[in-house]
């Protein structure tokens, strides 16, 4: 199994009720693989998808949905920045 | 070439940072200083807005405002740029952003600090939280309110 942390920013964390989800997948499990899961386990964020264009970094950098997951990644899941003023 | 990107919970002495930005581009051939200074609105579609409470991703939001600063100071003519973004709860009338753009003209200086304002307002994760008369919207994109609803999976 792949250790990961799941970090969620702005109104994702309500999604879950907190910041940070631990959570273990088998190896080989791919971005889509776990967003799909998430999805599962959470029908809001489905609801946020439908509504919003969710932004996905891993480690703090963009990668495409195939991309497998590995020890001590840590996956991010935000709305578009609302920063400035 | 004075560059500084932060992201920081306090405010900054703008006077003293325009006087030290004016002394120093004056003698690397500047001539034009653009400053904007970004802060809390106290009403929105008519409610009474609380407070702002802002949120980074950190480490990598302040990575991108430095990426952001360090490109945007590699264009021709540009002397100086220093950015701060605040963080945590921010009142009505407070600051929430300082951008700060001395370059060799006017045109270059205003079009810079512009571009810098769009890209940090884009690029870097930084998030809030609007608290107002009315309940706490979550501010997402370009200005999309999403009302919040307290309680696990209870978003929308």
């Amino acid at each position: 199994m792949v250790k990961i942390k799941i970090k969620m920013l702005s109104l994702l964390k309500d999604v879950i009720g907190r910041d940070y989800l631990d959570m273990e997948v088998p190896f080989g499990t791919t971005l889509k693989d776990l967003i799909d899961k998430l999805i599962y386990n959470y029908n809001t964020l489905a609801k946020i998808m439908e509504k919003i264009e969710l932004i996905v970094l891993v480690n703090g950098e963009k990668r495409s949905m195939d991309y497998k997951l590995v020890d001590g990644d840590e996956v991010a899941l935000m709305p578009p920045a609302s920063g400035g003023l | 070439m004075v560059i500084e990107a932060k992201i920081i919970e306090g405010k900054v002495d703008v006077n003293k940072i325009v006087k030290e930005l004016m002394e120093e581009s004056s003698s690397l051939g500047g001539g034009a200083l653009v400053s904007f200074i970004g802060f809390v609105k106290g009403k929105v579609n008519e409610h009474i807005v609380k407070e702002l409470v802002y949120e980074a991703y950190m480490p990598y939001a302040l990575k991108k405002l430095e990426e952001i600063v360090y490109e945007e100071a590699s264009r021709t003519g540009i002397i100086s740029i220093k950015v701060y973004h605040r963080i945590g709860r921010i009142e009505p009338g407070e600051p929430t952003i300082y951008i700060f753009v001395t370059a060799i003209s006017r045109k270059i200086a205003f079009d810079t600090a512009s571009r810098v304002l769009e890209r940090v307002k884009h690029e870097v994760p930084i998030f809030k939280l609007e608290r107002r008369d009315d309940g706490e919207y979550w501010v997402v994109g370009d200005g999309k309110r999403v009302k919040r609803v307290r309680g696990k999976g209870k978003v929308m």
